[in-house]
């Protein structure tokens, strides 16, 4: 009677958890989709400020920022992750990573400093206790904005002009498809010109207030476009794990109840062939 | 005169047929345009950009980080964020809250989602999944 109880409580909660798991499912599926056209209607815009920053330095050669030289301090390390779990071996797979390149480059935790953006990456970076550049977690949110990461954008970008920063790469998942993801190393500092650039836009064009401050400001605007076509890529892939990693943990429970279901009946039937049983034995007893 | 404003998130503003456009940085000061005005490139660090229309209403939106070009009379502004107002001071000031609010609201955010893991993880340990 017990064991009976004890395997429906059991076959109750599985329900609850398939019925969870086959929401997030669906919930990530219709994510996806919307993080995939986030992500095409993107490129065009970022592709926009590229060219005006290739089109400023093509046509002003004497231009410099200190945004597109390569300097010998520290480098920064960017850090992607997600908000949440429940999303398989995403978030595992990457700091498995990132601490085995640490580890294989650097010599101490204080050779390199550490950005995060997603709550996860800020939980992991503090316990692995890196030098974490923010003080508080950026969460990288389904319709995530530019403030969401702004802190982390202005310290590496001010940093880095300064000197006060070296090289910075951001570490994510990349959006393959939606079976798989692959994790990658993205150099943001110093900004990569595009050397095959060919002159299209031949205007004249007046600058206010200067040459100078109008490439910086382009720079700036192109590295925090970047960082934001990473992010949505990131995210793509974030809601494509979730996705699988729901489908599977909903085949499971589907399998366990199936399993808990055949239990229960066992118990049931045991139980009714032991009252059965008793009822026979206690009848021969009274004839 | 158009004008077009982008952020990261598409084209957030679009206006035609604009009679004048104040664009205003609050460290190098203001500037206008008419139309038939010469090309030109500009930045904005933190600012707004006041729209007059057709019909002489105006519109107010303050933003940052912004490359605004002008080409033919078409203005494009691309910026990291942006806010509207009615006046400027209205949308200087949404735009300044608008960090703390989103700050807030990722706050609570983070505890919710804590809550509503441990509430399933529960469930998960009361399957008893792998003592089949």
């Amino acid at each position: 009677m017990a064991e009976k109880k004890k395997i429906k409580e059991r076959i109750n909660a599985t329900k609850k958890t398939y019925q969870i798991t086959e929401a997030m499912n669906m919930v990530s599926t219709a994510k996806l989709r919307r993080a995939q056209k986030s992500l095409e209607e993107f490129r065009p815009i970022q592709e926009s400020i590229k060219e005006t920053m290739n089109s400023l330095l093509f046509n002003n050669p004497d231009l410099k920022s200190k945004a597109l030289e390569k300097n010998k301090k520290r480098p920064c390390y960017i850090l992607i992750s997600s908000d949440r779990g429940l999303i398989g071996n995403y978030n595992n797979a990457l700091f498995k990573f990132f601490d085995e390149y640490t580890k294989s480059h650097h010599k101490a935790k204080d050779e390199f400093l550490v950005a995060t953006i997603g709550f996860k990456a800020f939980s992991f970076a503090k316990s692995k206790k890196y030098n974490v550049v923010n003080e508080e977690p950026n969460n990288i949110r389904d319709d995530v904005l530019f403030v969401d990461f702004e802190e982390v954008s202005d310290k590496i970008t001010e940093g880095y002009i300064k000197g006060e920063v070296g090289r910075t790469v951001c570490f994510y998942q990349k959006f393959i498809n939606t079976m798989s993801n692959k994790i990658v190393r993205e150099q943001v500092l110093p900004v990569r010109l595009d050397k095959d650039y060919k002159e299209v836009d031949k205007t004249e064009y007046i600058f206010e207030p200067s040459k100078e401050e109008v490439l910086n400001q382009v720079i700036r605007l192109n590295i925090s476009y970047t960082l934001f076509r990473i992010i949505l890529d990131a995210k793509t892939s974030e809601h494509a794990s979730r996705m699988n990693a729901m489908k599977n943990a909903s085949d499971n429970a589907k399998e366990i109840e199936e399993k808990l279901t055949l239990k229960y009946n066992h118990a049931r039937q045991n139980q009714i062939t032991t009252e059965l049983t008793d009822i026979i034995n206690g009848s021969n007893a009274v004839n | 005169m158009n004008i077009k404003i982008v952020t990261p998130l598409g084209v957030e503003y679009s206006e035609q047929n604009c009679i004048y456009i104040l664009i205003h940085d609050e460290r190098n000061g203001s500037f206008g345009m008419l139309n038939n005005h010469l090309p030109l490139i500009s930045t904005v660090k933190i600012g707004y950009v006041a729209v007059t229309k057709e019909n002489k209403d105006i519109d107010y939106i303050a933003l940052s980080s912004a490359v605004v070009r002008n080409m033919d009379d078409n203005v494009s502004v691309t910026c990291e964020s942006i806010a509207f107002g009615k006046t400027k001071d209205e949308a200087m000031i949404a735009f300044h809250n608008l960090l703390d609010i989103r700050r807030q609201e990722n706050r609570e955010r983070n505890i919710e989602l804590a809550l509503a893991e441990n509430t399933l993880k529960k469930e998960i340990k009361k399957t008893g999944a792998g003592h089949l």
